[in-house]
């Protein structure tokens, strides 16, 4: 079974029929916490958790991919309002470790910071690109107005996705290449790095986009 | 350039800054109290950070001790303001190549006791038995088991370490609870500092002795066991880790957690620790 780690329900959500050819099961927050569930250490290959209402031991898992870099304590509305914070806290934590201890692919591992990988902003992207050798605009950022430095960029020239070392529908541009450099240095699954016309790198994401198809496709290719 | 990032009463950072002044080090010291007047950038050119306009590059920094106050408690209209520099500030930590005690990622190493867990027993010490769950008849079956346990955050917010009575557990549905095999035995505290350890067994009858009556004895690890937690503190990259032990009746270590930003004066009990933390960043 693969699992799509989605935070909440409703109609943002990607249902499963809608992640084809990804075939998967959506997991949201909420069932999460609800959903009987119990993790061991040691032993965490005799952990189980609930999907769709049925018990699924880790073992049954084949794929994840992660949506959620962080637990938004907002959207724990099935917890007391002074509750939220401490709540979004333990689950970030049970999810640190469950998707850390699984041994199947999963898009993307977490780290400390970040449940999808790096949890890199436009910032932090445009200095490891630089270490990478990879030309980025300019940097100038005020502790005053960081919003525009934390938002992610807006795509004014190309974007280009990876997934599991390769490009996703290949531009054919030096930024193929760049961001496949980008992806490497990051040690992540997925990246999507936008580029502006000049082919310099604006930004990038580890939170995978499920949105186009061919990304979806992707990730069914890697995960099989 | 030494830069001290705190509160001025903090007693961590107090201590190390006396330390430091007493060696008549080149430090600089920004008071966390100020954060609303502090203003940090980012260019091509420079990473500078300046309180009431007095500037300092970030580039000149050669170590630096982090203890930020956690800026939501300041009340409104502060943590918008701190957040920019928070953001900033750990964006340098994380980059920069000046010796930081300790930098952002390795602090966020304990936001999971059940993943520390795992580099914990990689460093060769025992870990207690533990299950998360929101799943009753687990928690008393796991209890059956092994007659006492109890529970505590599976993140890295604190929370009073107390024995479980099944008797107080809710009826109807819970959230995903931390519940670990009780370990009896001496408890004892390691700080890290580097390559040198410092423990101070700990006499307590409570399951918490943070929140009992404690004496604080000094005593001398086995090399190996000091070893084990230098070897810990390297695998989850702090240069200054608080470490939690408890060596049962047959000898056996176990650890339970890793704290990246110790306060470790109550221990402290001849500034060695202090002074060793200042060493580091001198």
């Amino acid at each position: 079974m693969i699992l799509v780690l989605v935070a909440a329900g409703g109609a943002s959500a990607p249902s499963a029929a809608a992640l084809a050819p990804l075939e998967a099961e959506v997991v949201t927050l909420e069932e999460l916490a609800a959903g009987p569930g119990t993790l061991y250490d040691p032993g965490f290959e005799r952990s189980a958790l609930t999907v769709s209402g049925r018990r699924v031991v880790v073992g049954e898992l084949t794929g994840v991919v992660n949506l959620v870099p962080a637990v938004p304590p907002e959207l724990l509305t099935f917890y007391a309002e002074e509750e939220r914070e401490y709540q979004a806290g333990e689950l970030h934590a049970w999810l640190s470790f469950f998707l850390s201890s699984l041994r199947c692919r999963v898009v993307n591992r977490p780290t400390p910071v970040s449940l999808t990988g790096p949890a890199l902003t436009p910032l932090s992207w445009t200095r490891l690109a630089r270490a990478a050798g990879i030309a980025t605009v300019p940097l100038a950022v005020d502790s005053r107005d960081v919003r525009a430095a934390l938002r992610e960029p807006e795509p004014d020239g190309v974007d280009v996705v990876c997934v599991g070392g390769r490009v996703v529908s290949p531009t054919g541009s030096l930024s193929d290449k760049a961001a496949m450099r980008l992806a490497e240095a990051a040690d992540v699954t997925y990246l999507r790095v936008w580029f502006d016309r000049d082919w310099r790198l604006l930004g990038a994401s580890s939170v995978p986009d499920l949105r186009p198809e061919p990304t979806r496709r992707a990730l069914a290719d890697y995960l099989a | 350039m030494i830069l001290l990032w705190g509160l001025a009463n903090d007693p961590p950072l107090r201590a190390v800054r006396e330390r430091l002044g007493e060696r008549g080090a080149e430090v600089v010291f920004v008071d966390h109290a100020a954060v609303e007047r502090t203003h940090v950038r980012l260019d091509d050119e420079a990473f500078a950070l300046a309180v009431d306009g007095a500037e300092l590059s970030l580039d000149d920094v050669t170590a630096a001790y982090l203890r930020p106050y956690d800026a939501r408690l300041y009340g409104p209209g502060v943590p918008h303001a701190a957040a920019g520099v928070h953001h900033l500030v750990y964006e340098w930590a994380e980059s920069t190549r000046a010796i930081v005690v300790n930098r952002p990622s390795a602090e966020a190493s304990n936001h999971s006791k059940l993943l520390q867990a795992l580099p914990i027993r990689e460093s060769g010490f025992a870990t207690p038995e533990s299950l998360v769950t929101n799943d009753r008849d687990r928690i008393l079956e796991f209890r059956a088991r092994h007659g006492s346990v109890i529970y505590k955050s599976l993140s890295s917010v604190r929370s009073i370490v107390a024995e479980l009575d099944p008797e107080r557990l809710p009826a109807g549905p819970m959230g995903p609870a931390l519940i670990q095999q009780r370990i009896r035995g001496t408890n004892v505290r390691v700080h890290v500092v580097a390559d040198r350890t410092f423990a101070c067994a700990v006499e307590s009858e409570g399951v918490d002795y943070r929140y009992a009556s404690a004496r604080l004895v000094p005593v001398t690890l086995p090399a190996e066991v000091a070893g084990r937690c230098v070897s810990l503190a390297r695998r989850l990259g702090l240069l200054l880790a608080g470490i939690d032990l408890i060596e049962d009746a047959d000898g056996d270590w176990y650890c339970l957690e890793a704290n990246p930003s110790p306060a470790f004066t109550a221990f402290d009990h001849d500034g060695a620790i202090a002074d060793a933390v200042a060493d580091l960043l001198s």
